[in-house]
């Protein structure tokens, strides 16, 4: 009877294995295809001058920051160097606990204003309003700790005047063109309620002042490196074929442009998930579906931000575990989207798709593994059989990373030296040996979270090491810092 | 064995890719050191004896080509066109207009148009019609280069038709235009259309000559009843005789038409405006309060205590707080 079951467990590793691949086959195909015209549309806009006018689409840059003392001046920075004809920037402190206030006041010569903010959204009170004497386009809202991001951020929309809203981390550094890129859409479909752009790793890169000055890879952190992988795949070929298909189901919460009409009308960011990113562009789905009228969220995919990743294993584990937590709590509390009537590829495909082989993989895969080692060990598993299932399962991995690294070189060329895809090459290989099951375990237990209503500490440590200045631990309010990546780390069970 | 074969083929496709790359990536940096200099001098005096150009060096060169263009006023854009003649990139351009590689499509529609070849109107004339918006504006700004007259009036019909077209994108190519060439075309547009078609050409109404315009703004802003071009049309009046149409607007069902009634007062009310918009300043609707607070801050004439004594004696508690905060931000930032 068990072996039985255990046998069955095997087939059904079996099957979710064809079935991942088969999908990630079919989206890198269709992203080999898209993401060439997709880029070369707008090559001009990027090759050539463009001269301002005054009919671009208005933009609140809007930073949430909780004890972010140690890079919220040269975040800042950055942002105010952005070439967009007009935008304003919108720092949240959410009640933070070191100087953040005081270091904002001093370095942008911030005066304090009285509190004219319609309040639309759910969020804790603002206590006061600043605004540069030295950049008329900043201003800095000071409110009580609302013990997420979600919070803050709905105060930032309730403060921010234009109608485009861009919610940004702290730590996020911007290339000169990510928002005039990103505002495409918006351009050109009056239907587009949300658009995403791309993450990139910047650890190993040289940040000065704000500014990526080099882009590098950190190349003796194979932690790091496996991220980089794991961004690649995202980003690249994964979100380019759901947006092809027109079922693009998340966007990042590092970098996103929204409607800001659109958010107030869903109702803001909730404060009840640990990735309120990913759940408002479920909602924003759902609402937009069960309404009937029409939208449209796209996907940008040379609008790159790029953000600091985890260098230590116990932060990656954290950051992971609640991820994958919260990519679960979203999709469940969004369930209505499955197989939803007037939902398109998104309702029968996508949505489908992330339940089966993104939020519940983990136990597929933790299930093959227990099973293997227990079928081997009682000998009722021949080593041949296994072997050359790992060998296979390896195999295509390693292919499909390729195929981004291929795509990433056609399009994009992001990293100069030869020996940088020498490691992503080795980086590439050596994920499958350690990394890719150790991340299943901590998306197991994501899930395993979320079954239980399990609550982790919600505060992370970062080390904003590799900015050029102002390095320094900081600690930030988890949900601030980063956004989930789903690119099938289960298709290794 | 398929996929080790096929692992071992993806890693020589890229590292061909990037020697590939790193190839190209010296060869225009080599292109831009020849050809650099030979374009500088090219402002000042019509060019003689060019070296000539490789075709595999074509779309790079007429890349920097460009961007000469675009980064010059009116001198030296002749002499910059003789040499593209005399290095007979004109009829490289005319057939790779009709290519299929992207790049070299987007090029050459542009290149035309800074060359104002007449020989590739029907092409781009074909392509602002039935290409994607970004391609179809690319060939619209060409052929707006090469004879904005003629080209305007199918223009503007096709702006007010095409809703993804962007209108960042086409406000510029207007502007470029000039409003000589586009007031008249623009009205005679606007005259013809209603709804959300007129809402778009209404967007572009300031960049035509506010002396014309503003007749059919007025008529416009008397007679509409969708909401949509009455907020289009708030946006752009600027005449005194319109006034008593704007403030009859103050008290529109619509919150967005009141708001934006309150700005345009804002803009140019007098101080006969004052009690309305102190009025206004208790609407139900918080964006309404806000701006007619703020456009009583910035009629003529209006001071700090004549603000605060407005806060201190309305009777109704919203306008009170709106005005003050209103009156304290002006204080605090100036």
């Amino acid at each position: 009877m068990l072996w039985d079951l255990l046998l069955t467990v095997q087939w059904l590793c079996l099957a979710f294995f064809v079935g991942i691949n088969v999908s990630y086959i079919v989206l890198c195909l269709i992203s080999f295809l898209a993401l060439p015209k997709i880029v070369e549309r707008h090559f001009l806009l990027r090759e050539l001058p463009q001269p301002h006018t005054s009919y671009e689409i208005p933009i609140s840059l809007m930073v949430t920051a909780y004890n972010e003392e140690a890079v919220i001046v040269e975040s800042v920075r950055s942002l105010l160097q952005i070439d967009y004809p007009e935008y304003e920037i919108v720092v949240v402190n959410d009640g933070s606990k070191d100087k953040t206030l005081e270091v904002m006041i001093d370095a942008f010569d911030m005066v304090e204003l009285p509190v004219t903010v319609r309040s639309r959204l759910p969020h804790k009170p603002i206590t006061a309003v600043y605004r540069s004497k030295l950049f008329p386009q900043l201003r800095m809202i000071d409110k009580e700790n609302g013990g997420c991001k979600a919070d803050a951020s709905n105060a930032g929309i309730d403060a921010s005047i234009f109608p485009l809203v861009s919610p940004l981390d702290a730590d996020t550094v911007l290339e000169r063109d990510t928002h005039k890129l990103l505002v495409q859409p918006f351009l050109e479909d009056s239907s587009t309620v949300a658009v995403g752009g791309a993450v990139r790793i910047a650890n190993g890169c040289l940040v000065k002042e704000g500014v990526l000055v080099e882009k590098g890879l950190a190349t003796f952190k194979p932690l790091v490196l496996f991220q980089v992988l794991e961004y690649l795949r995202a980003f690249l070929f994964v979100r380019v074929g759901w947006a092809a298909l027109d079922a693009l189901p998340i966007i990042s919460g590092a970098i996103g442009l929204f409607d800001r009409e659109a958010v107030v009308e869903v109702g803001g960011y909730s404060r009840e998930t640990h990735a309120e990113d990913l759940e408002i562009i479920l909602r924003m789905h759902l609402y937009y579906i069960e309404s009937g009228k029409k939208y449209n969220i796209a996907n940008v995919p040379d609008a790159n931000c790029w953000t600091e990743a985890p260098e230590t294993y116990k932060i990656l584990r954290k950051q992971r575990v609640r991820w994958h937590q919260g990519f679960v709590e979203c999709l469940w509390f969004n369930r209505k989207l499955v197989f939803n009537r007037k939902g398109g590829l998104l309702s029968w495909v996508s949505i489908p798709f992330q339940f089966v082989f993104e939020a519940f993989s983990p136990l597929i895969e933790i299930s093959g593994y227990v099973s293997t080692i227990i079928l081997f060990a009682f000998g009722h598993l021949s080593l041949y059989g296994a072997g050359i299932f790992f060998v296979l399962s390896v195999s295509l991995g390693i292919l499909l990373t390729f195929t981004s690294i291929l795509l990433e070189e056609i399009i994009f060329h992001t990293y100069p030296k030869t020996t940088h895809l020498l490691t992503l090459f080795a980086a590439s290989v050596l994920e499958n040996f350690g990394y890719r099951q150790i991340n299943a375990i901590w998306r197991f237990t994501g899930l395993l979270y979320w079954a239980i209503g399990y609550e982790e500490s919600r505060v992370m440590i970062r080390s904003a090491s590799w900015q050029g200045q102002g390095g320094g631990e900081t600690s930030s309010q988890e949900g601030s810092k980063d956004s989930i990546i789903s690119e099938g780390h289960g298709s290794k069970a | 064995m398929v996929t080790a074969v096929l692992l071992l083929l993806l890693v020589a496709v890229i590292l061909a890719y990037r020697g590939y790359n790193n190839f190209h990536r010296r060869r225009v940096t080599r292109l831009h050191e020849k050809w650099q200099p030979i374009l500088v001098d090219c402002l000042d005096q019509a060019p003689e004896n060019l070296p000539a150009i490789s075709k595999k060096d074509i779309a790079d060169f007429l890349l920097l080509w460009n961007y000469f263009h675009e980064t010059l006023r009116e001198a030296g854009k002749d002499n910059l066109n003789a040499t593209a003649i005399q290095l007979g990139l004109d009829e490289w351009s005319l057939r790779a207009v009709s290519g299929r590689n992207i790049r070299n499509r987007l090029t050459a529609i542009q290149t035309i148009g800074w060359l104002h070849d007449t020989r590739g109107w029907e092409a781009l004339a074909n392509i602002m019609k039935t290409a994607d918006p970004v391609t179809a504006l690319c060939a619209a700004k060409s052929l707006l280069r090469i004879d904005s007259e003629k080209i305007l009036p199918s223009f503007l019909e096709l702006v007010a038709e095409k809703s993804d077209w962007s209108y960042s994108t086409v406000g510029k190519l207007l502007k470029e235009a000039g409003a000589d060439h586009i007031t008249e075309p623009l009205l005679k547009e606007i005259g013809k259309r209603s709804g959300k078609e007129l809402v778009r050409l209404l967007r572009f109404v300031d960049i035509a000559f506010a002396d014309r315009s503003a007749p059919i703004i007025s008529r416009l802003i008397r007679k509409e009843k969708n909401v949509e071009v009455l907020l289009s049309c708030l946006r752009a009046v600027s005449l005194p005789d319109d006034l008593k149409t704007v403030r009859k607007l103050l008290k529109h069902e619509d919150w967005r038409v009141r708001t934006q009634a309150a700005i345009a007062l804002g803009r140019f009310g007098t101080q006969e405006d004052i009690d309305r918009l102190a009025h206004a300043a208790g609407d139900q609707s918080w964006w309404v309060r806000f701006r007619s607070a703020q456009a009583l801050a910035s009629l003529p004439g209006m001071t700090n205590a004549m603000l605060r004594d407005l806060a201190e004696n309305h009777n109704n508690i919203f306008a009170s707080e709106v005005l003050t905060k209103v009156r304290e931000e002006m204080e605090a930032y100036g």
